[in-house]
């Protein structure tokens, strides 16, 4: 109890308020900008961050996962282009209502229902990951070991369409972790005799060149390969119907239902906010009296893929925190900022920083107060970010991918970085999954320490397994689940 | 070029990357270890035996299985070229950046990529490139305080 006061004591602070605000409009910026994302954003913010304390940190960084939730759904709305991926099955009820004069109504549906189906899986999150880690407690490095291994085996089974490049990817991820100094005996591994490597690969070089310059990259390149960038026409937001109390209490259901499906979704490793959206739509549909309405621009629809889309959020810290394994990139990206500010993840994580871990609930809150509050005045904003050329804001973006990992890494940090874009770039174009190897990357030393621990404990003594019954268990639910996926991937491919 | 062909020359691609490291970058390039617990070599070799097998895996599946799409690649002679046009931007802006400084590398870089993307007004290239550098080595070296090149 006295942790729990404390972690709300450090996060209910006026620095911390501001930052997570900082934090909410750059990600609705990011998200409703024309190709960029809350993603890129988090993840050109890490190296930030570096001089912030902890929890000031994962507020900012909060901050901009929970307000990307609500920038993509605007262009979504206004122009059928959705900013981001999960923004898409918004289109589908969020566009023909902007064409009937609903436009501020299907933004306000979006912006409430994300930030319900938002603190509903906060809630979720806050409930479920102290008893989780509680059990997770219990496992040893081999358990630890095994967790990882079913973790990597279904992420590259279910991102993407491809295992057999899904696990390319994460193998990859995992090699390239490796580089630096042999964290046993302190045996140079792919340095090249480079003291910047002997450290390792920087993660902000890694995670800014492969997710946000590939990304930029692809962009410009095929831009330049259809030909000059097109104005898309967008709905006006004046005289467009208002969003009442009477339309929230409507879709309330809609929206608990999503966030339900959103965080069941949330909580499993590598699924994603795309198919929560699609999953929660669908599953409106179906329940409706009257299914035809969809796609037409019904409410229930907006309603139903924003709050499915947005309850991914908490629900994907359920697996980090409880194990230290990264549910989605964002995740992902949370887990190197703590690594960065030198927190062990892990089942740990509570045990040793439970203050921190109730700190980091804190800021969650004020991320969905903020999220509330900003964004019944940003819409208009928006509408302007829209309106900004693609040829101005990605080569802006840019300049702050290389002053990030600059600030971060040095120089040196700045060159690894254009070969990480490049690698990035030619993983999009030839459908690797980047999400599979930024996780590989990130769990590649944890997954390593937790088999070189348990190579320690057994002494060379493989008998010794026979005496982890869990271990055994998940080693053989990897197996089969890898065989499995490869069966139907071979199958399909 | 089918999405195929250029699945199966990915797979012979990785395939070998993946054996050059087995039998050349790790021998060479990572130590042997005090010979007791687990050799830094262990987890090196898993994975490039592992990424050169999925490799041959891809591969195989393209040559003789069929897998990939049939579809026309996004992959083009044009499409390379415009993507070596930006990575030498980009390479051209960072070398500028640690010689001449932060001003003149983000000036070069921000204007060079707007001119990659079509934007013709010298005016507009100039102005946003300059307000846009000025205003991020503002906050970073004058309130933040951290230093930049």
């Amino acid at each position: 109890m006295n942790e729990i006061l404390l972690g709300l004591s450090d996060a209910f602070t006026v620095t911390n308020l501001l930052f997570v605000a900082a934090g909410v409009v750059i990600g609705q910026v990011f998200a409703a900008a024309p190709g960029v994302g809350a993603l890129t954003a988090i993840t050109i913010a890490i190296p930030f961050t570096f001089y912030l304390s902890p929890v000031t940190a994962l507020g900012f960084l909060m901050g901009i996962n929970k307000g990307g939730t609500i920038g993509g759904a605007v262009s979504a709305i206004l122009m059928n282009t959705p900013g981001s991926p999960e923004a898409t099955a918004t289109t589908f009820d969020g566009y023909p209502m902007a064409r009937q004069g609903k436009a501020n109504k299907a933004l306000r549906t979006a912006h409430f229902s994300s930030v319900t189906g938002d603190v509903m899986s906060d809630l979720v999150l806050f409930l479920v990951a102290a008893p989780l880690s509680i059990a997770a407690l219990k496992m040893g490095p081999p358990e630890m070991a095994s967790v990882i291994l079913v973790a990597l085996v279904v992420i590259a089974g279910l991102v993407g369409k491809s295992v057999i490049k899904g696990l390319i990817a994460a193998f990859l991820g995992v090699f390239l972790s490796l580089v630096g100094l042999d964290p046993g005996t302190a045996g140079p591994r792919l340095t090249f005799d480079i003291p910047e490597l002997m450290d390792g690969l920087s993660i902000t070089a890694v995670a800014i060149g492969i997710l946000a310059l590939g990304e930029i990259i692809r962009q410009i390149v095929f831009l330049k390969i259809k030909g000059a960038e097109h104005d898309a026409e967008m709905v006006d937001l004046k005289n467009s119907d208002r969003f009442t109390f009477a339309d929230y209490r409507g879709i309330f259901g809609t929206i608990l239902r999503s966030a339900s499906i959103g965080t069941v979704v949330g909580a499993i490793p590598g699924i994603g906010s795309s198919a929560a959206a699609f999953l929660g739509y669908g599953a409106a549909k179906r329940a409706a009296k009257d299914p035809s309405s969809f796609g037409k621009g019904d409410i229930r629809g907006v309603a139903a893929a924003e709050a499915a889309n947005s309850a991914v959020v908490g629900a994907n810290l359920i697996p980090l925190l409880a194990l230290g394994i990264p549910g989605n990139v964002a995740a992902a990206m949370i887990l190197g900022a703590l690594i960065i500010h030198g927190v062990a993840p892990g089942p740990q994580l509570f045990a040793e920083q439970g203050r921190l871990v109730y700190g980091l609930f804190g800021v969650m809150i004020i991320g969905n107060i903020c999220n509330l509050m900003i964004g019944l005045f940003s819409m208009r904003l928006f509408v302007k970010v829209l309106r900004v050329r693609l040829s101005i804001i990605l080569p802006c973006v840019v300049l702050l991918c290389v002053t990030g990992v600059i600030l971060a890494n040095s120089m040196f940090g700045a060159w690894l970085l254009v070969g990480f874009a490049a690698l990035g770039f030619f993983m999009r174009v030839l459908d690797f999954s980047f999400v599979t190897f930024i996780i590989g990357f990130v769990l590649g030393p944890m997954f390593e320490l937790s088999v070189r621990q348990t190579v320690i404990v057994a002494d060379g003594d493989i008998g010794y397994l026979m005496q982890r019954p869990i271990a055994l268990i998940l080693v053989g639910i990897a197996i089969l689940l890898g065989w499995q996926l490869s069966r139907r991937t071979l199958r399909i491919e | 070029m089918t999405n195929r062909k250029l699945e199966a020359m990915a797979g012979i691609v990785i395939a070998i990357a993946g054996l050059a490291t087995l039998v050349f970058l790790i021998p060479t390039y990572v130590a042997t270890g005090f010979g007791f617990g687990l050799s830094p070599r262990v987890f090196p070799y898993v994975c490039a035996a592992a990424i050169t097998a999925l490799g041959l895996l891809l591969l195989l599946t393209r040559v003789v299985g069929e897998g990939g799409s049939g579809a026309i690649s996004p992959v083009t002679v044009p499409m390379m070229r415009v993507f070596a046009l930006i990575v030498g931007a980009l390479a051209l802006s960072i070398a500028v950046l640690s010689v001449f400084g932060y001003f003149a590398g983000g000036i070069v870089m921000v204007a060079s990529f707007m001119i990659l993307m079509g934007e013709r007004s010298l005016l507009k290239v100039f102005s946003v490139s300059a307000i846009w550098t000025s205003a991020l080595w503002i906050l970073f070296e004058k309130m933040l305080g951290t230093p930049l090149p």
